[in-house]
């Protein structure tokens, strides 16, 4: 326990209005499938941003507790914070299609996401990029490398922002909503593929949900209810004992 | 399409360039015997009111507007675009000292700002000199309105989700900066370029009005598009007697026209 | 020549059938008056509204150039020039009945001669005859002068006669306004006690009414005329002339040269902030003679003014008749004489280049103001003459307040094109320009002693034209100073505009003038045929 991947007790409000999040209190460890389940509008995105220090600085103000590894995300330099980001701790953004830059080809993604981590080893983006598109069960061929985002599906999107995301073998990738631009097929295929790139890559996965039943692959859930988490325990737990009225509503609503 | 743009952008700018050729002495040569006369073997696009010839100022004008007014138009964006760019990434203190400056700049009575310029400069300031200080002066202090632009530009992109992603990515400002806002904004930039060079060029008509810019005996398609005003009072039958008034037009439309085909477009989602 | 035919073809073709009565003229004035006072009058609409409306003791006969009896039927000047005594006219009437009286003429005596008015007319006559009495006896008045005036009764042609009752409204003009519609127009209506009867003994006018409508766009104006809407146009530009004389008979008139001229002149000014160099060109009268002969203003006259220009000997424009120097003749253009000029003061020409006795290359600027189409053109052919002696004219076109600034206050100029409107046909009105002590003596302006021989001279003969009671000696006396004018060319005389003018056929009587108001000096003749 005391090796704890990620330790939170944040509190976080924008431009003085009442807080997001109030001492949102959780645990994450190194290699876990960790589940955060809340409504929309319940600050899970904004907890994730907390994470990747991208919070805008102007409006947002944080206290409280963030530590990742032995870092304190809430005084990290912004240049330290850089160095962990896209590398330690990647993310897999909400709407993938608009999460890729228009004008960029498949392999400039994956050449860039490389060189801001590896500027020095400017020529060997290729050998990781291809076995990550390779990991997020991606086709290699340069016909698929030469693509720009608009030809893309949104599963190969998403498939993309995940081989970028673990490119650098991260600690802790966060997926915020994965499953929620996908119809049923992808969405469990895409779970497959977080828990088994947990199982291959030692990766702690940070899975960002408003359903419950998505969470059900992970090892624990945290159920997110007006800024504090409410209830957390095994996936199991929650849906046959749900303790917390917010997790009953929950377990039988299915979208 | 691009090529004939550009092909036809490259004669333009090949006679205008041979215009000190064609035309030695930039079409100010009077034929006082050969006045207001229709287009002839000599006189291809006729004479103007002192006898000059048409086509050669034409020719001459070119050089003015195809030259000096989209070098100011492009100073007055790049100063705009770091401008905008510097506030719409600074909040605080920074951007609003920029946005105050700017609509300052906007709201500026630039006639009267002018006239006491124009007090500044020597009269007898040989004629090219006059040219650069003013279109130098355009340039100067045309960046608001781009800078606005672009301000807004800036503010729209940073929230764009792929820059978020980007950053998230770890990637440093000045790489957002440069390999993306930057590109990301050509085609607004270039929006802004396109609108602009016109208007300079017409500005410039206006300007001589100040004693500054191109005074009457040197030929610019600003003075030249001027004389249509007056044709124009007389009503659209005297401009189908005499067409020949409307090639400083046709020159304006067709080099705006081509530079706006070449110009970078935003790549459709 | 061309414009002689139209007039007298328009002269000929106009046999005098018999007046009609009533009818309404129509014309447009560019602007409001900007006052129905005729002593405060101004600006060129107020001045005509005054002329339609008021009766004056002495009317100035825009064609003679000569003046007539009006209100007062005879007049006498004393020897010495400082009384005149006038005999009013039994029948001199106001348009409200009421007679016109002796103490009337002293009531509007007094009246403009009042500083707190701001008389325009009654500031300069104040400034030329000092203190002025009035006495008052029956039908006769006798005015006195504290200094002598030359032809003192021109003074009475700006002197507007109103009721010593007081009415500014009540004129003994030949019309009386009847609505004034501001923004819009105004009518007047005949005056039925007006003195002035036809030779067959008709009461006139013959005009019913007079409507003056304000309208500022002269092309609308033109456009109204062209219609029949407006009986008449004043100031016509060569290109609308050209129009109308392309469709019309005789509708466009040239009257030949009219008062205004054009001219160039060069910084004199001791106090100028330009090069030495400069100044002394500017100050060598053979310099400027030959920027002078080599100017061809016939060029100037048939391009820029499409022949409606004349081109100019001096000051004095032909029109003003009684003044011109008939003597001096426009300079022909002739470079090679300007080169022999210039070689004689030490000047070298070669290469194409003129260069000044210390080999410096001649080349100055021109200020004119912007936007005056002709004056850009002149300047712009000016600079093309001119290279033809090996001199670079830069020509810079200013905005009027800068360009004023600069010949009035900072002298930050080398030479000017401007022009000049005449209106003052007397020689005592350009006082303010010939003396040397003159603020108007634009060269250089405010000597305090005249700085060359030449200018002493003129001081000399104004005085004394200015003094002389003998038309004679003052004709004399002005005559030489056109001649040294012409002969030192401080001022370079270019042109002078010829003034056009458009009448509806309908419109008889009219015998256009080149003095305002041009077409309505006698309208209380002019008639409308059917
Ligand atoms: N940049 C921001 N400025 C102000 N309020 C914000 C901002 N981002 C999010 N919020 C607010 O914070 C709350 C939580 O948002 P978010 O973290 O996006 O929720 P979730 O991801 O759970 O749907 C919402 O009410 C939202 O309006
Ligand atoms: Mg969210």
């Amino acid at each position: 326990m005391e090796s704890a991947l990620v330790r939170s007790c944040l509190t976080v409000n924008y431009s003085g209005k009442p807080p997001v999040l109030r001492d949102l209190t959780l645990e994450i460890q190194p290699n876990e499938l960790f589940g955060l389940v809340g409504e929309s509008g319940g600050g899970k995105s904004t907890f994730a941003l907390a994470l990747l220090g991208l919070l805008p600085p102007a409006i947002a103000s944080l206290s409280g507790t963030l530590t990742f590894q032995h870092h304190d995300l809430l005084t990290l330099p912004d240049r330290a914070f850089r160095r962990l980001r896209g590398r330690a701790i990647t993310y897999v953004p909400q709407s993938p299609i608009a999460s890729l830059s228009p004008r960029l080809s498949v392999a400039a993604h994956l050449r860039e996401a490389w060189l801001i981590h590896e500027p020095s080893n400017s020529s060997d983006w290729r050998q990781p990029s291809l076995a990550a598109l390779h990991s997020a069960q991606l086709p290699t061929e340069p016909a698929f490398l030469d693509l720009r985002p608009a030809a893309l599906s949104v599963g190969m999107a998403q498939r993309l922002l995940i081989a970028m995301a673990i490119l650098h073998k991260p600690a802790l990738l966060i997926a915020d909503e994965p499953t929620s631009a996908l119809d049923l097929i992808h969405q469990s295929a895409v779970l497959d593929l977080f828990r088994s790139l947990r199982d291959t890559l030692g990766t702690a996965v940070l899975l960002i949900t408003h359903d419950l039943h998505a969470a059900a692959i992970c090892h624990r859930v945290a159920v997110l209810y007006e800024g504090s988490i409410v209830e957390q325990g095994p996936p199991a737990q929650l849906f046959h004992h749900p303790a917390h009225p917010y997790t009953r509503a929950l377990t039988s609503a299915r979208r | 399409m691009k090529v004939a743009a550009a092909v036809l952008l490259l004669l333009l700018s090949l006679a205008a360039l041979s215009a000190s050729w064609i035309a030695p002495d930039g079409g100010q040569m009077q034929f006082r015997d050969h006045i207001n006369e229709p287009p002839s073997s000599q006189f291809p696009l006729g004479t103007d009111p002192l006898g000059r010839d048409r086509f050669a100022r034409l020719l001459s004008g070119a050089r003015i507007s195809l030259l000096l007014a989209p070098a100011a138009a492009l100073l007055a964006v790049l100063l705009g675009a770091v401008i905008g760019i510097a506030a719409g990434l600074r909040s605080g203190w920074l951007a609003h000292l920029l946005s105050a400056a700017c609509d300052l700049t906007l709201a500026l009575p630039w006639f009267f700002l002018l006239l006491t310029l124009r007090a500044l400069i020597p009269i007898d300031v040989a004629p090219p000199v006059s040219l650069l200080v003013t279109f130098a002066l355009l340039g100067l202090l045309g960046w608001a309105g781009p800078a606005r632009v672009v301000q807004a530009g800036v503010h729209l992109t940073l929230r764009a989700p792929h820059i978020l992603a980007l950053r998230a990515r770890g990637a440093a400002p000045l790489r957002v900066l440069t390999r993306h806002l930057l590109p990301e904004l050509a085609p607004l930039l270039a929006g802004q370029f396109l609108a602009l060079a016109p208007v300079f060029l017409l500005a410039e008509a206006n300007l001589g009005l100040l004693g500054l810019g191109v005074s009457e005996p040197m030929a610019s398609w600003g003075n030249l598009l001027k004389e249509l005003e007056s044709v124009a009072v007389a009503g659209p039958a005297a401009l189908l007697h005499s067409w020949w008034l409307l090639a400083p037009l046709a020159g304006l439309l067709l080099s705006t026209g081509s530079l706006f085909i070449l110009a970078p477009r935003e790549v459709t989602p | 020549m061309s414009h002689l035919v139209g007039l007298l073809a328009f002269l000929l073709l106009a046999p005098p059938p018999p007046p009609q009565r009533g009818g309404q003229l129509h014309l447009a004035v560019q602007a409001e008056p900007r006052s129905a006072d005729p002593h405060v009058a101004a600006d060129e609409p107020s001045e005509l509204l005054a002329y339609l409306t008021h009766g004056v003791l002495v009317r100035i006969n825009r064609l003679t150039q000569l003046p007539e009896p009006e209100l007062a039927q005879s007049w006498k000047t004393s020897p010495d020039g400082k009384s005149i005594a006038f005999i009013i006219r039994p029948a001199a009437r106001f348009s409200d009945g009421a007679p016109v009286t002796s103490a009337d003429v002293c009531y509007s005596l007094a009246r403009i001669l009042e500083p707190k008015l701001d008389s325009p007319n009654g500031d300069s006559l104040r400034g030329a005859a000092g203190a002025v009495r009035c006495a008052p006896e029956k039908a006769r008045v006798t005015i006195a002068f504290d200094k002598p005036l030359a032809s003192a009764e021109r003074w009475f042609d700006g002197i507007a006669i109103l009721p010593a009752s007081g009415k500014e409204k009540t004129g003994a003009g030949p019309f009386h306004i009847k609505e004034w519609q501001p923004g819009a127009f105004i009518t007047l209506q005949r005056n039925p006690h007006y003195w002035q009867r036809d030779a067959a003994g008709a009461a006139l006018p013959y005009l019913d009414a007079v409507r003056l409508d304000v309208q500022r766009n002269r092309d609308l104006e033109l456009m109204r005329f062209e219609k029949g809407e407006l009986h008449l146009v004043n100031n016509l530009d060569p290109d609308s002339y050209n129009r109308l004389r392309a469709k019309g008979a005789s509708s466009a008139i040239s009257l030949g040269a009219s008062l205004d001229s054009e001219q160039m002149w060069f910084n004199q000014s001791p106090a100028a902030p330009i090069p030495d160099s400069k100044k002394g060109w500017f100050r060598t009268t053979s310099f400027r003679q030959a920027v002078s002969l080599a100017i061809r203003r016939e060029d100037l006259a048939r391009v820029v003014y499409h022949g409606h220009a004349t081109p100019a000997a001096g000051p004095i424009s032909p029109a003003n008749r009684l003044w011109v120097n008939t003597s001096l003749k426009a300079p022909t253009a002739n470079p090679q004489q300007a080169l022999a000029l210039l070689r004689r003061e030490g000047f070298t020409f070669s290469a194409g280049v003129l260069k000044d006795p210390h080999g410096r290359p001649v080349e100055f600027s021109i200020i004119t103001n912007a936007g005056n189409k002709s004056r850009e053109r002149m300047a712009a052919m000016i600079q093309q003459d001119l290279a033809a002696i090996g001199i670079q004219l830069r020509v810079a076109p200013l905005d009027f307040p800068s360009l004023i600034e600069r010949i009035t206050k900072t002298f930050d100029y080398d030479s000017c094109l401007l022009g000049l409107v005449g209106s003052d046909l007397d020689p005592n009105g350009a006082m303010n320009v010939w003396l040397s002590s003159a603020a108007n003596h634009q060269w250089n302006p405010n000597q305090k002693s005249p700085a060359t021989p030449w200018e002493a001279e003129i001081d000399k003969l104004m005085q004394t034209q200015a003094l002389a009671m003998d038309p004679a000696i003052r004709k004399r006396a002005f005559d030489r100073v056109q001649a040294i004018v012409a002969e030192q060319a401080p001022f370079i005389y270019l042109i002078h505009r010829n003034s056009m003018v458009g009448v509806s056929p309908r419109l008889r009587g009219v015998q256009p003038a080149l003095l305002r108001p041009q077409l309505l000096w006698n309208v209380p003749r002019l008639y409308l045929q059917n």
